[in-house]
């Protein structure tokens, strides 16, 4: 299966970069129009599926052709105004990569113990820029920890509540109610486990993308 | 000048043509190509998004994303209320203007 998929990748990515050298003196906003509609529809496919497509869209100077015949180079592209002919989307490339992406989940998954709190964020950041995971599968992966944390604090405030309401001048507490230091020693391991599972839960939802 | 009569037509209309697909319902860039492709609309998907462009420029046309069942997000293209205004402004004159030409030209019989 893997194999399946490393094949479908590689098969994109060399049509892709025929296609971005065959549109190089296209205007800019035309090429990356042509460029994403083409990466969107391969993407997510198996090898085969990928070749058949490749097949269908026929040679990219073909495609590249056609679409100087439509915009005559030069002409002004209302979404790309002044930009001059150039490679298409520098960006959008590395946010397709599967490569970035394993990175990013990595990132996010381990960055914190690396440099604490930045290398999370940074990890963040890396799997909102990728395009192979779904909006909400990037919410969940980023917010869940803070909702965690959210939980954990709104449960050690009720159990301080608790606490305090049932205190009678004795001195020790309830063992059924947990202490703030309870909940923080716990809230670390969480993290320590929900973090790094965030990722791995990531990567399992890239198969087959 | 005298090249390919079909071409010609072919550029007048097809604009028109992506406006009554999307009329029918949104659709992302692979489907309209396939469909202008298998009408002999268009050559290859390079002459789409270019012709995309200048029908979302005109404001006759928006786009939104929507997750696709394999995972990419797609852009879909719909009509927007310019868009429909354009398109039954050219239902309207498209009959008359091809029973007038087809009067002119006369018809080819099989």
């Amino acid at each position: 299966m893997t194999d399946t998929d490393t094949d479908a990748d590689r098969l994109r990515r060399e049509f892709l970069g025929r296609l971005d050298a065959a549109m190089s003196d296209l205007p800019h906003g035309v090429a990356t129009e042509i460029h994403d509609g083409i990466a969107e529809e391969l993407g997510g496919l198996d090898a085969e599926s990928t070749a058949a497509r490749i097949a269908q869209l026929g040679d990219p100077r073909t495609i590249a052709r056609e679409a100087r015949a439509e915009v005559p180079v030069g002409a002004p592209i209302a979404h790309a105004p002044s930009e001059p002919a150039a490679r298409p989307s520098a960006k959008a490339p590395l946010a397709d990569s599967r490569g970035f992406a394993i990175a990013a989940a990595l990132v996010l998954a381990f960055g914190g113990f690396v440099v604490p709190v930045v290398g999370w964020f940074v990890g963040a950041v890396m799997v909102a820029t990728s395009s192979l995971w779904r909006r909400w599968e990037k919410a969940l992966a980023i917010l869940l920890p803070f909702a965690t944390g959210a939980l954990i604090a709104v449960i050690t405030w009720i159990g301080s509540l608790i606490a305090s309401a049932s205190a009678t001048g004795e001195p020790e507490h309830n063992p059924l109610i947990p202490s703030a230091l309870d909940l923080w020693h716990s809230s670390i391991l969480l993290v320590f486990i929900l973090i790094p599972a965030i990722g791995g839960w990531l990567l399992w939802r890239l198969r087959r993308r | 000048m005298t090249a390919d009569v079909g071409a010609q037509m072919r550029k007048g209309v097809v604009e028109y043509c992506v406006l009554g697909l999307l009329s029918r319902e949104p659709m992302y860039g692979w489907q309209l190509a396939e469909a202008l492709s298998d009408a002999g609309l268009i050559a290859s998907i390079g002459t789409l998004y270019p012709l995309l462009g200048r029908l979302r420029d005109n404001g006759w046309v928006s786009t939104f994303d929507l997750p696709s069942e394999s995972g990419p997000v797609r852009k879909y293209y719909r009509l927007t209320d310019s868009g429909t205004a354009q398109l039954v402004r050219f239902r309207v004159q498209w009959m008359p203007f091809a029973r007038v030409v087809t009067g002119l030209v006369g018809e080819e019989r099989p």
